[in-house]
């Protein structure tokens, strides 16, 4: 038989805290629900995260950032070839300061999951996913800050070692409406996979049956509206209301160990190489120089 | 509702087991009547295509199966013959190190050449040994009973040899295919070092749960087996046996396994069940039926197979990544099958 965790396709990095009772809620009814429908399968997802990353070198450089994510989705099988995927996701970054004059302070998102997983053909498989949601500063439910991103993936499985993967993401609002991916999973060794796939792409060592060391890269981008009044306090008024991507590269080493069948838990450390507030209407962009990180995350299954 | 699949179980299977459909049936309608393949152009199978299509999701969590559906040149009874003689050692691409048969009842000799497999330069046999050497009466990810484990620690001791790992695993090997062939499941050992113990038999079961329509058509043979209730019905169905090494997902594995033949009319009906695997997952079985086809002047086999297997890593697998485990275990089969039909190009 075959490790899967090749097959991973949900983004590992949607940190949280406002919908942590609504979910645990929802968690624990869906069992109820599931034993009830009788002829209905139902898989369940949870991933947590959370993570710091170390001062700036200079004084104008974000300090600090905390970031925190919370994803459940949950999904029964419609047909024999579709799965239905619905959940809730909250994903937050705080900037304490110092921090560039531009940054907010909070970039925050809470959003609906819809979404589907399809077998196109004998060795297509496609997800689609669309996370309508509010995505703000600190006042997430101020003005117009609805968005609703769409990502599609698809993947080409070769055999039980190899599998290609084709990613588009549709954020109108984003600079970059549309960004595909190319990725691929590749067990070229006994103990070693090449595993290529957006946002984290790693090189994967398996330790042990239950201990996984990895190097590799993460990114955490997003597209967010700042609120109303955010320019006038910082005597720019052309950001209020402006919309702001978000993007964070990573890279380091880190371990991922598969405490129970159903819960892996990571721990990764590095360098942030790059962050990046771009007001890119009002071409006003405010960067950051490298600095340590540390991120936890947990990841069940039921 | 699981008593309820167990009853049309019952109900189906009892009373129609014994059953023996006509003389020269006719393939094509008889596969509809169970398979999952609407569609069949015995042309394009003799011409070499092979048919696959993933099993539906299971609702028992350790499950999976897949479905194929091929040909081959000769008559079904030498189709049977070549594919118990078949020797996948031949196919690099399947990654089977050693397969071997063994005597009824079975001897311990039968497992003597075991230790000249496992050559530690090879990386999944080193797992093998790694996993072998860690084993203590407490702890193992290996498959196996606690009283096995601890007396697999004792026996391979602290600096073992390739010789040593192979007698202390003959042993091992030795007793589980003594004890299926004297009683079958009902003496088959529960995989204790699981979350909670693992029944290989009670997975197979839960399996063919799933699949009740070729549970039905493959009665006799699942009975012969234990799987079904009304063995001593089909008594005279005598299985043979063998051992297996090969590599499972990139670790060295042995498997026991057993199969079950018989002629049904025409054609013929056949069950391969690995009732013992040291790992990587719990149990497996592959389901064959072989009829004759004929198009124009070209005459062969029509081979329909459907292998369930049962593993752990799938307990917890989600959505996708369980629609990609039954693409992968199709695929993989369909290698099987590319190395089989293969084999009849060659004298």
């Amino acid at each position: 038989m075959h490790r899967y965790e090749g097959m991973d396709m949900t983004n590992r990095f949607f940190p949280v805290f406002s919908l942590v009772p609504l979910l645990v809620a929802a968690l624990l009814a869906m069992p109820v629900g599931a034993s009830a429908a009788g002829s209905t399968v139902v898989s369940q997802e949870l991933d947590i995260a959370l993570g710091y990353a170390g001062q700036g070198a200079t004084r104008f450089d974000p300090g600090s950032e905390l970031h925190a994510g919370l994803k459940y989705v949950a999904s029964p099988q419609v047909t024999n070839d579709l799965l239905l995927r619905w959940g809730a996701e909250w994903q937050r970054f705080t900037f304490p300061a110092p921090r560039p004059f531009t940054v907010p302070v909070t970039l925050q998102q809470v959003n609906a999951i819809i979404g589907f997983d399809y077998q196109l053909a004998e060795q297509w498989l496609m997800r689609a996913e669309l996370q309508p949601g509010v995505y703000g500063d600190a006042g997430l439910f101020e003005g117009q800050r609805f968005d609703a991103p769409l990502t599609m993936g698809f993947a080409y499985l070769i055999d039980a070692d190899l599998q290609w993967f084709f990613g588009l993401r549709v954020d109108l609002k984003s600079q970059y409406p549309v960004f595909p991916a190319l990725g691929v999973r590749w067990k070229f060794a006994d103990l070693w996979t090449l595993n290529l796939q957006l946002p984290e792409p790693r090189l994967e060592y398996d330790v042990n049956s239950k201990l996984q060391a990895y190097f590799g890269a993460a990114i955490l981008a997003g597209t967010f509206v700042v609120g109303d009044h955010f320019g006038t306090d910082r005597n720019l008024p052309q950001l209020n209301h402006a919309t702001l991507d978000y993007t964070e590269l990573r890279l380091g080493p880190g371990f991922s160990w598969k405490a129970r069948p159903n819960l892996t838990l990571e721990a990764a450390a590095g360098y942030q190489l790059y962050r990046s507030w771009d007001f890119f209407d009002q071409h006003i962009d405010a960067t950051g120089h490298p600095v340590p990180y540390l991120q936890f995350a947990c990841h069940a299954r039921f | 509702m699981r008593r309820l699949f167990i009853f049309l179980v019952l109900v189906l299977c009892s009373p129609m087991c014994m059953a023996v459909p006509a003389q020269g049936s006719d393939p094509l309608a008889g596969l509809k009547k169970f398979g999952d393949f609407p569609q069949i152009d015995v042309k394009r199978l003799l011409a070499g295509e092979i048919l696959s299509q993933r099993g539906s999701l299971m609702k028992f969590p350790n499950g999976i199966s897949s479905q194929l559906c091929f040909a081959v040149p000769t008559s079904p009874a030498e189709t049977v013959k070549r594919l118990n003689a078949w020797d996948a050692n031949r196919c690099p691409s399947l990654k089977v190190y050693a397969s071997h048969g063994l005597n009824d009842p079975g001897e311990l000799k039968d497992f003597n050449s075991l230790y000249l497999y496992l050559d530690p330069a090879k990386r999944p046999v080193r797992w093998f040994w790694d996993q072998t050497q860690a084993t203590t009466g407490r702890s193992s990810d290996l498959n196996l009973t606690q009283i096995e484990a601890l007396e697999l620690a004792r026996c391979v001791g602290k600096d073992p040899t390739a010789k040593t790992i192979g007698s202390c695993w003959g042993k091992l090997l030795f007793a589980r295919a003594a004890g299926f062939q004297r009683s079958g499941f009902s003496s088959s050992l529960p995989y204790e070092f699981d979350v909670e113990p693992i029944n290989p038999a009670s997975h197979l079961r839960a399996l063919l749960l799933e699949q009740i329509l070729i549970a039905h058509e493959f009665a006799p043979l699942l009975q012969a087996a234990g799987l079904l209730p009304g063995g001593a019905a089909v008594s005279h169905i005598r299985p043979s046996y063998y051992w297996r090494l090969f590599q499972a997902d990139h670790h060295a594995t042995f498997s026991l396994g057993a199969v079950y033949l018989q002629q049904v009319g025409d054609h013929y009906q056949e069950l391969d069940l690995e009732y013992y695997v040291s790992g990587t997952y719990y149990a497996s079985a592959t389901l064959y039926e072989i009829w004759p086809i004929r198009d124009g002047g070209r005459t062969g086999s029509l081979v329909w197979c459907n292998v369930l297997c049962s593993a752990p890593v799938l307990r917890f697998a989600t959505g996708i990544e369980r629609l990609a485990t039954g693409v992968i275990l199709t695929l993989e089969f369909k290698k099987f099958v590319r190395c089989f039909q293969e084999s009849f190009k060659t004298p």
